[in-house]
């Protein structure tokens, strides 16, 4: 029998494995996902604020005491020129291979969607990554549609060329900028401060 | 068409401008036959590889153009003479600049290609 519980402070060890898991699963997705080395102990501490702080939640699977499963919620309030201010987010979830397939997301999900709904939010939000096929099926059964498309810069690596015309202003932004990083407190402050963008970019 | 710049180069990460180089005839005569005016990098990409390779590009212009030897002026007080001294070069000449009112000591670097 799978019970289904809000994780307590004392529940952060048990968790940090599993969700060393599910960051080892997405390391190969991204490199957005990638951990330091040697970060676990980082992850139990992040994990013990996470249950500390009141405007998150952790919900946990387990089977005879033994945590199979996880989820988090979160409450973050939007800018007030919002009518939705109220947002609560599911981010990670998590159910050892084992365990899969016999409804333990869905039950981790709908506690979530509970406790998010009864501190207020308007509106509930997560992410899944667009190769995730199976995730995303899964989302789409909990009520969840696409809204937005989060995209990253692909990798891309420095390339040396000869400058055109149309580089101008961006040559002018490099010159001022590396001026003032460089020479404050060698160079007078006044004179790093009238460096025109404008008068740069002419002069490139 | 594109005009295009044949002794300024741009380092370009994730399709914009992060550094840049110029090089070219020498404005004073040190007994070289080439400057390089400058290399500008973004203080944030530093110590990333990019110097490297704009003074390459720089170096590879100047020789080219049949040069055997260049030179640069680098304001002493910059941490980039570490860097210039790291590619050989070797200071010969010392001069004093006035910038925004204060006087500065830069360092003439010079170098065989």
């Amino acid at each position: 029998m799978i019970e289904i519980r809000k994780a307590t402070l004392e529940d952060a060890a048990a968790i940090v494995p599993l969700w060393k898991q599910l960051m080892d699963q997405h390391h190969e997705i991204h490199r957005i996902f990638q951990l330091v080395k040697g970060s676990a102990d980082g992850l139990l501490a992040a994990m013990q604020s996470m249950l500390a702080n009141d405007k998150t939640a952790v919900f946990v699977a387990s089977d005879k005491d033994r945590i199979i499963g996880f989820a988090m919620a979160s409450l973050g309030r939007r800018p007030p020129q919002f009518i939705l201010g109220l947002r609560g987010s599911i981010s990670d979830i998590f159910v050892e291979e084992a365990y899969r397939k016999a409804g333990v997301a869905t039950q981790l999900v709908a506690h979530s969607k509970q406790w998010l709904l009864s501190n207020g939010v308007e509106y509930i939000d997560m992410q899944v990554t667009v190769d995730n096929t199976a995730a995303m099926r899964f989302w789409e059964k909990q009520g969840f549609g696409t809204v937005n498309h989060y995209m990253v810069m692909n990798d891309t690596s420095i390339t040396i060329r000869n400058a055109h015309v149309q580089d101008a202003a961006q040559i002018a932004y490099v010159h001022i900028n590396t001026w003032k990083t460089t020479y404050t407190g060698i160079v007078p402050e006044a004179y790093l401060e009238q460096m025109e963008l404008k008068a740069r970019t002419e002069m490139w | 068409m594109a005009q295009t710049s044949d002794n300024l180069f741009v380092a370009e990460l994730h399709g914009v401008v992060v550094g840049f180089a110029t090089a070219g005839e020498p404005s004073e005569d040190k007994g070289y036959d080439g400057e390089l005016y400058a290399i500008y990098i973004l203080q944030a990409q530093q110590k990333k590889g990019i110097g490297g390779m704009l003074f390459k590009a720089a170096i590879s212009y100047l020789k080219g153009k049949g040069n055997k030897s260049m030179y640069l002026w680098v304001l002493e007080e910059n941490p980039a003479t570490e860097f210039y001294r790291h590619k050989g070069g070797v200071p010969f000449d010392k001069k004093e600049i006035e910038i925004g009112g204060k006087v500065l000591m830069e360092v003439g670097y010079g170098w065989e290609i």
